[in-house]
């Protein structure tokens, strides 16, 4: 199958599939899916938080290694996937950024803390800010596409350290899914349950507007390639 | 407790506000795709070799 062939066929299944998975998703978070014992419903926010996160992490992971391959083959559509990926992580990184001081201002009560989870995170956010920072004022030409790559790839280095700060560093931040405690993590099938569909509509969703953006900016390197073939300003 | 019908609905609706923005995103770019092409075989028809 060529590539705009599973473009065209992806372009058809995927909305097909988010929206029905979002409908359902939100049932699940708000009717549903029981409050938590000490939390209350403030704790629900964790079904858009959580995915969220590991949706900005997969499209990191996603520039990373769309970079490798770009640095290694040399092809514009790997370096079109990493730039398309980064926009659509940052969305994500940003809707985790938004939505943690959420939850944090009635549980911790302060919006903001120097912890070293939630630190290590807009250090990324900041690093994929640089990203396209550079592809959207940089020239168009191929040694700005690597310098950009060695950032994408170096950025991904800290997704690890993301995971692993709260135990390693001993942060607040709590470690739902990382957690040691029988007391602790997601004890309530629902819960569980309405995190793997909240999880699954959010891949859904980043994997269409990946597809749209890829689609943009392929439209955007085909005229660029015909205003240099007619030699049009 | 009993607002929440009122939270999913609103939620709903910003979700399918952003699906329909989505979808109308993909069919103009679908669009301007159809629009290149036809450009390019006007120009590859005006301008040979």
């Amino acid at each position: 199958m060529s590539w705009k062939r599973f473009e065209n066929f992806a372009g058809i299944v995927l909305p097909c599939l988010v929206g029905p998975a979002m409908i359902v998703a939100l049932y699940l978070i708000f009717m549903v899916v029981p409050s938590e014992r000490d939390q209350g419903i403030v704790q629900r926010i964790f079904y858009v938080h959580v995915p969220s996160a590991w949706t900005a992490f997969l499209g990191f992971f996603v520039v990373c290694g769309a970079s490798l391959l770009f640095l290694w083959r040399g092809t514009d559509v790997w370096d079109r996937i990493a730039k398309a990926s980064a926009e659509v992580g940052m969305v994500f990184c940003t809707l985790v950024l938004l939505t943690g001081p959420i939850w944090a201002r009635p549980i911790w009560g302060a919006w903001w803390t120097w912890d070293p989870r939630l630190t290590m995170t807009i250090i990324l956010w900041t690093i994929y800010a640089s990203y396209l920072l550079l592809r959207a004022y940089g020239s168009e030409d191929d040694q700005i596409a690597r310098y950009a790559a060695v950032l994408g790839i170096i950025g991904a280095i800290d997704i690890p350290l993301i995971v692993v700060s709260v135990r390693l560093w001993r942060g607040i931040h709590p470690a739902v899914m990382m957690s040691r405690d029988p007391q602790g993590g997601l004890r309530d099938p629902w819960m569980r349950f309405t995190l793997l569909v909240a999880a699954l509509t959010f891949l859904l969703v980043y994997a269409w507007l990946l597809l749209v953006r890829v689609r943009a900016l392929r439209i955007a390197d085909e005229v660029e390639r015909l205003h240099r073939a007619n030699r049009i300003p | 407790m009993d607002k929440f019908p009122y939270l999913f609905a609103a939620y709903s609706i910003v979700w399918i506000v952003i699906f329909l923005y989505v979808v109308s995103l993909d069919r103009r770019a679908r669009r301007t795709e159809r629009n290149l092409e036809e450009l390019k075989r006007s120009l590859t028809q005006r301008l040979p070799g």
